[in-house]
């Protein structure tokens, strides 16, 4: 899981990293914007073969809502 | 070049008009948008001033302002200013409804390839650039993504120097539509 969860926070490019944890919301991360919701997409798409929909991606809350999906 | 409208990838860009004067001042007075600005920032711009400027940019030869429609819905006004026809270059820029464009980050780069294609491909300049704010790390990382390269260059307040030429943007827009297209083609008519 840690693991996971440094490819996340390296893939949003995320300055401060100390402080996140699976448990984080992810509107308290300030790289979860529009670049970051893409390079979201872009890893489970690519790597993980998953297509994030719409209605998944707005639903997204949690740092641990991504991982659910990075497997 | 009197072109009114471009659509490209589910997008149309139609110029602006004296009536989308009030819901582009809305966008470029929303808090978060309006502390990015280069000119004037977190200031809020007043009616009347909003009106002056139109009147200042609407036949300008050197300039292109466009809202973008995704679905017949406004999202955002796309532009770019200070044309140099002699070096084919310009300074691009963009204000979205934040809302929508947090909720739709594909649509909103869709938005940026079709205002691109139409700076490289209608108006054939060979590169553009701009100006950002260093502390802004978001419009740093989304002008990297397009393709911007980051060139060691900072004016006396605070502002790195961006360029992207044209090679350098298809090649970085065909990378990104192909991730798009697998991923959202069907939804979004890619």
């Amino acid at each position: 899981m840690q693991e996971k969860l440094q490819e996340l926070l390296d893939t949003l490019e995320c300055e401060n990293q100390a402080n996140i944890s699976t448990d984080t919301d992810l509107s308290d991360i300030e790289e979860w914007d529009s670049m970051g919701k893409i390079s979201i997409i872009t890893l489970l798409a690519t790597k993980y073969n998953y297509t994030l929909s719409f209605d998944e991606l707005k639903a997204l809350s949690k740092v641990s809502d991504i991982l659910k999906f990075m497997k | 070049m009197e072109t009114q409208s471009f659509s490209r990838y589910g997008i149309t860009l139609l110029r602006l008009r004296r009536e989308d004067n009030e819901i582009l001042r809305s966008w470029r007075n929303n808090p978060h948008n309006a502390m990015q600005m280069r000119e004037q920032a977190g200031r809020k711009i007043g009616q009347e001033e909003q009106k002056a400027w139109f009147e200042r940019i609407k036949n300008s030869k050197n300039a292109f302002y466009f809202i973008a429609y995704y679905k017949n819905k406004p999202i955002g006004c796309l532009s770019i200013k200070n044309i140099d026809w002699d070096d084919l270059c310009g300074d691009p820029g963009s204000v979205f409804d934040s809302d929508f464009a947090d909720e739709n980050p594909i649509i909103k780069f869709c938005c940026e390839f079709a205002s691109h294609d139409f700076y490289f491909e209608e108006l054939k300049l060979d590169f553009t650039h701009t100006f950002v704010k260093n502390s802004n790390k978001q419009a740093i990382r989304y002008n990297k993504f397009i393709g911007y390269e980051h060139l060691e260059k900072f004016d006396e307040n605070g502002f790195s120097y961006f360029k992207l030429s044209s090679n350098k943007y298809f090649e970085t827009r065909n990378a990104a539509l192909l991730t798009f297209r697998k991923v959202y083609g069907d939804t979004l008519g890619l």
